[in-house]
């Protein structure tokens, strides 16, 4: 947590040290009240606090100084960068306890386990830069951080250049889009934004809530603001006003970090030189502060108010003992009717922790529905592909247009998937949200009923969720659906006449003709082999060839037809295990996380019934001291309570404040203009 | 070599008696008989921003194509040598009222000024400039749009080529050379070059300035970076050779002004520390104050570039003290000067070879869409979703086809120049395949059938100013290696077949010696 005062100005609105000591307090006063498994749940939480792991992706076209803008944004030089060689594998940059590099290879078909490596600066090198020194497939490298915007719950990712949609590489890069919280898509101040960089915007703005355009290269290149004027420009085209374009130079940064480092005396003298008017000059800094504003800061807000919302229940839980034997003490004829009203509740506890509360039922309702929808729609839509794919195959021949057939036959296979995967994820999104509603209503009125300070706390995070892909349900956990890898579709065996081949059936036709007419002509005494039969043969010979051509189409075809219907299956078993794996995922979570919140509360509300009984067998001398005792103990949770609650409205007011203000403003451009002012503001 | 151009012209006119029906063919060819014998056309291709206008401008020596910040070239533009400066405007389909024919050729601070706004872009098929200049007597130049523009459409993407845009070589311009650029090669190289083929592609790296951040040594780096692709397995099919531009430089040298010369003195004359501290970044030189105004230091990055600046700076320290000998040897370190020798050598030394070919391959083409009855010409769309193509007109009779195809052939074997140019075509796809030593041997029938030019010195890969004696003696000690190859028995008939034209090609250079005088 060191690394937090550098920034602390930067973040205005709520307190991020004030939630975590809020929480820490929380853990201590759940332990002195002799509540561990409260202390348990809530240091749990708390540690959430620090990493809300916010994945940024960076992409763009080859050499445009992505790995170079990464290795700024870090901090450190953590990517390689090269006049010619490109990045081959991608490179996560995450927040660590110290600075660490592991090479992460594909996860194993067999043993299912991918299998992780420690190396050295030099060795990574050569792995990311694609001459790996052991030959290793690695599948990706993760660089650990102890400080920088990593620091601050961010993840970078360095990706491969994007080689068009076609590409192999491109279809790759797009995968990951739902899953990231942002996209920062790099082009150099060279030339404006081309197709293919326009058509990778918009695929990222359809999937992913925060997309940024960073101009790269600016210090090399005097026109980039007119540069920058065009990219705007094609993007307002494009429907994309949302995307803010900022330029930025990694190299004048990386010259800065090295003046820093070196301190040098010219730093000292010249004002215009100084480290830091040099970095502010190359625009890192200023993207730095928007990813943090965007993307760090709502994920962390939106972690915050989850966590908060725990510690405030777990917080008048405890507080709940200590009112009733505040009653008891005070009032002992208000005991009975307490006793009563402690009872009822104890009941309806019971009752939630039963699998015919309602939440139990909307739950395994709302899931069984989801799977037969998530199938229905997953088969839908690769019904619909096969179906395109098997009509354009009836116009064409296969053998000649596999190459372009097959790779649009994936792209647009594995885009129905992603479509499904993220419809699927709002729909979870909306089933947790309607149980946790059910639940709290409920849970509410168990909780109304217990004595003592405790307000009515939603207990789901408002907002919507934060990537398609990837929820925080309630209590904090997060739930990732994973997209399956879509396999290419297997080269079909498209038969082919050859040469010799048609050589062979020609002769074979051929063979009955000179044979036929050969036999008749004999009859008027000519040779069997004459011209007439010779001629025949020739005619017999050449049907035969192009019947025998006609024939390897259709097969071709039907293999071709054959080879997708497979695929298509293939696909649709992997997409469907995964999809109801997940769903199963989600229940288990949802069922887990209300049941233990069952469970603390029956014990809260046993731990008043206790303290009310034990209040009243108190020895009347005993009785004022123990009073001032419990009235000095809730004043203390009480102010615990008001913290937390003032904590969670700072953090609830940036979470309602950010999509306010996106919807507000129309420029993009402006908007992160707006952020950057208020927090140079602050 | 002319006997070569009749022979082609006499084919031509058989090809458009025999498809007088089909309005397109005929175009096309007569567009094809028209050239033959005129300056070479080159096509300038590449992506956006790549530096093809500015490469144009280096070659001419004058600032003819518009280039500027945002994408320039919104059509094909074809730059031809003329007595006067005029610019023609052409449409596809017909011209409608109110279309102008033509556009003022206006100057504008020593360039030209190509005023597009009156136009519809979307209709417009080309414009011609004709412009006087003694370094576009030789070729014409075709200055294309990006291939990924987002706002204009690319001529090679387009579904029908207009008869016009025919080429015989094309000088592809990549910012790098990557996966990409390799893939654009594959997807547009094949359309680009129907008629050109891998012997007649030139890849450039172009922007060699900006590798690496612009430092003072990017050409350098830049260089060495097109030696490593030049062996490259994955670019060989698709280029003759690879070499390094940097193309504002050059642009920029071949069109110094007297002014910026002034202007870069009085920086080389700045203390050092202080000039690198202002070029430091771009907006730093143009906000520095001291000895000049922003505005001409602006002008000055927009003429030079950061590298260029800092190049030109270095070389002004390092004594050299006047514009011409500045100019020199900026336009040596771009590259121009290599991209130009590789220009003549290749290229321009076999003119009428190169036209001949793609006149025949163009009948060729023309016959083999009749016999199948698909047109060569269309593509896919966008989406690679493989759909029937239109149907042709009328197709011709079998019979009158096959005399045609006959007549191509014949002058198509006659001419072995033509025979050497698919022979290299055929090797940069498929290298000779001998065990051990096939790609030596791929290297020195490629020299030798005239990769590198087709004077006697470069097929023999020896000095220029080598005598005549021992010139004949290399060339003898060549055939008799190479009619070893071609007899045989246990090659491959791919390289016996390459050998024996060797052979022809060491054959012809053998004739064209002068005979020794006395004894040999």
């Amino acid at each position: 947590m060191d690394g937090e005062g550098s920034h602390d100005g930067a973040s205005t609105g709520p307190d991020r040290g004030e939630a975590r000591a809020v929480a820490a307090l929380a853990v201590r006063a759940a332990a002195a009240y002799g509540r561990p498994d409260l202390s348990a749940d809530l240091a749990a939480a708390a540690d959430r606090l620090a990493d809300p792991g916010a994945r940024v992706l960076v992409v763009g076209d080859f050499k445009q100084g992505k790995s170079s803008l990464v290795s700024e944004l870090a901090g450190t030089p953590v990517c390689p960068v090269h006049d010619d060689v490109a990045t081959r594998l991608p490179t996560v940059v995450r927040h660590g306890p110290e600075p660490a590099a592991t090479l992460v290879a594909a996860p194993d078909e067999e043993s299912g386990a991918g299998s992780r490596r420690r190396v050295g600066s030099a060795e990574l090198t050569a792995a990311v830069s694609g001459t790996p020194t052991d030959g290793a497939a690695w599948s990706h490298a993760e660089v650990e951080l102890p400080t920088g915007l990593v620091g601050d719950g961010l993840v970078l990712v360095d990706t491969p250049g994007e080689g068009g949609p076609r590409s192999a590489r491109g279809l790759a890069v797009r995968a990951g889009f739902p899953a990231a919280h942002a996209v920062v898509v790099v082009t150099d101040a060279s030339r404006e934004l081309t197709a293919p960089e326009l058509a990778l915007l918009r695929a990222a703005e359809r999937q992913c809530p925060t997309v940024v355009v960073a101009l790269t290269k600016t210090d090399l290149h005097p026109r980039w603001r007119e540069v920058r004027d065009l990219d705007r420009r094609h993007l307002r085209a494009q429907g994309l006003e949302r995307v803010a374009v900022l330029p930025v130079s990694a190299t004048l940064a990386a010259h800065a970090r090295r003046l820093a480092e070196r301190d040098d005396p010219l730093s000292a003298c010249s004002d215009a030189l100084s480290g830091a008017t040099l970095l502010e000059e190359s625009g890192v800094p200023a993207l730095a502060d928007l990813l943090r504003a965007d993307v760090a800061d709502p994920a962390g807000a939106r972690h915050a108010v989850g966590v908060l919302d725990q510690v405030a229940d777990a917080v008048a839980e405890f507080g709940a003992a200590l009112e009733a034997e505040r009653v008891a003490l005070e009032d002992p004829e208000r005991v009975a009717a307490m006793a009563a009203e402690l009872t009822a509740a104890r009941d309806r506890v019971a009752e939630l922790k039963e699998r015919s509360a309602r939440w139990q039922q909307t739950l395994a309702d709302g899931v069984a529905d989801l799977v037969s929808d998530i199938d229905w729609d997953l088969r839908d839509r690769i019904r619909h592909v096969v179906r395109a794919a098997e009509e354009s195959l009836d116009a064409a021949d296969p053998a000649s247009t596999w190459d372009t057939f097959a790779p649009w036959l994936t792209e647009e296979i594995s885009e129905a998937v992603t479509t499904t995967f993220i419809w699927a994820g709002e729909r979870t999104w909306r089933l947790a949200e309607r149980v946790a509603d059910h639940f709290a209503i409920s849970g509410g009125e168990v909780r109304s009923k217990l004595p003592g300070p405790g307000g009515a706390v939603a207990v789901v995070a408002p907002g919507p969720p934060e990537s398609p892909l990837e929820q925080t349900m309630p209590g904090g956990m997060v739930v990732r659906a994973e997209l399956p890898d879509v396999p290419g579709i297997d080269v079909p065996d498209l038969e082919r006449i050859g040469w010799a081949n048609g050589l062979v059936v020609g002769m074979r036709g051929s063979y009955g003709g000179v044979l036929m007419v050969g036999m008749v002509t004999t009859l008027s005494g000519l040779a069997l082999i004459n011209p007439f039969s010779v001629g025949a043969g020739v005619l017999l010979g050449s049907k035969t060839i192009r019947d025998e051509r006609k024939r390897a189409l259709q097969r071709r075809r039907a293999e071709a037809k054959q080879a997708v219907r497979r695929h298509g299956d293939e696909v649709l078993h992997l997409a469907g295990k995964r999809s109801r794996d997940l769903l199963r995922d989600v229940q288990r979570t949802l069922r887990d996380h209300f049941t233990a919140q069952a469970e603390s509360l029956a014990r809260s509300v046993a731990e008043a019934v206790t303290a009310a009984a034990a209040a009243q067998e108190i020895e009347s001398a005993q009785r004022d001291r123990r009073l001032r005792d419990v009235k000095a103990e809730l004043a203390r949770v009480e102010l615990l309570a008001e913290r937390v609650q003032a904590c969670r409205a700072g953090f609830a007011a940036e979470l309602s404040e950010g999509p306010l203000q996106s919807d507000r403003s129309s420029d993009g451009a402006l908007r992160s203009e707006r952020r950057l002012a208020r927090t140079g503001a602050a | 070599m002319s006997r070569l151009l009749d022979e082609t012209r006499g084919v031509l006119d058989h090809a458009i008696a025999v498809f007088a029906d089909d309005p397109y063919a005929v175009g096309a060819l007569t567009a094809q008989r028209a050239r033959l014998g005129g300056p070479l056309r080159v096509a300038l291709a590449g992506s956006v921003k790549a530096g093809k206008s500015t490469l144009l401008n280096a070659l001419v020596g004058e600032q003819i194509a518009p280039t500027g910040v945002g994408e320039c070239t919104r059509v094909t533009t074809h730059y031809a040598d003329a007595p006067s400066p005029r610019i023609g405007v052409t449409y596809r389909g017909l011209r409608r009222e109110g279309d102008p024919a033509e556009l003022p050729a206006l100057h504008r601070r020593g360039s030209l000024v190509i005023e597009t706004e009156r136009l519809d872009l979307a209709r417009v098929a080309a414009l011609h400039v004709d412009w006087p200049s003694q370094h576009l007597r030789e070729v014409t130049l075709i200055d294309t749009p990006g291939v990924d523009s987002a706002v204009s459409r690319s001529v090679w993407g387009s579904a029908e080529q207009s008869p016009e845009d025919v080429i015989d070589c094309v000088v592809h311009l990549v910012r790098h050379l990557h996966e990409p650029d390799v893939a654009f090669l594959e997807s547009y190289g094949d359309r680009v070059a129907e008629n050109v083929g891998a012997a007649g592609t030139l890849v450039v790296l172009s922007r060699a300035d900006e590798v690496g951040g612009g430092r003072i040594d990017a050409v350098m780096a830049a260089q060495q970076v097109a030696r490593r692709y030049r062996t490259d397995p994955a670019l060989r099919s698709w280029c003759a050779t690879t070499t390094t531009v940097a193309g504002l430089l050059a642009e920029t040298a071949r069109t110094l002004r007297g002014v910026e010369f002034t202007a870069l003195r009085t920086l080389a004359r700045l203390d050092r520390t202080e000039l690198e501290a202002q070029l430091l970044t771009a907006d730093r030189f143009v906000q520095a104050s001291g000895v000049l105004p922003s505005g001409t230091r602006l002008a000055l990055l927009d003429r030079f570039g950061l590298f260029g600046v800092r190049l030109a700076t270095s070389l002004l320290r390092r004594g050299v003290d006047d514009s011409a000998a500045l100019a020199a040897e900026l336009a040596r370190r771009s590259g121009l000067d290599d991209l130009r020798a590789i220009l003549d050598r290749r290229f321009l030394a076999r003119r009428d070879v190169f036209q001949a070919r793609s006149a025949l391959l163009a009948v060729e083409r023309f016959l083999a869409r009749a016999r199948s009855s698909f047109p060569t010409t269309g593509v896919a769309g966008s989406r690679p979703s493989p759909a029937p193509r239109a149907a042709v007109p009328r197709v011709p009779d079998v019979a009158v086809l096959a005399a045609l195809a006959e007549d191509v052939e014949r002058v198509r074997s006659g001419a072995h120049g033509i025979v050497e140019l698919d022979v290299l075509t055929r090797l940069r796809r498929r290298p000779l395949d001998v065990p051990g030593r096939g790609a030596d041997l791929t290297e020195e029938a490629e020299r030798l059938l005239g990769d590198q030019g087709p004077e006697p010195a470069a097929r023999l890969g020896v000095a220029e100013d080598t005598g005549a004696s021992e010139l004949r003696a290399v060339a003898l000690a060549a055939l008799g290696r190479w009619r070893g190859h071609a007899e045989n028995p246990l090659a491959a008939p791919e390289t016996a077949e390459t050998a024996q034209v060797v052979v022809r090609s060491l054959e012809g250079v053998l004739a064209e010696l002068p005979r020794l005088v006395g004894v040999g």
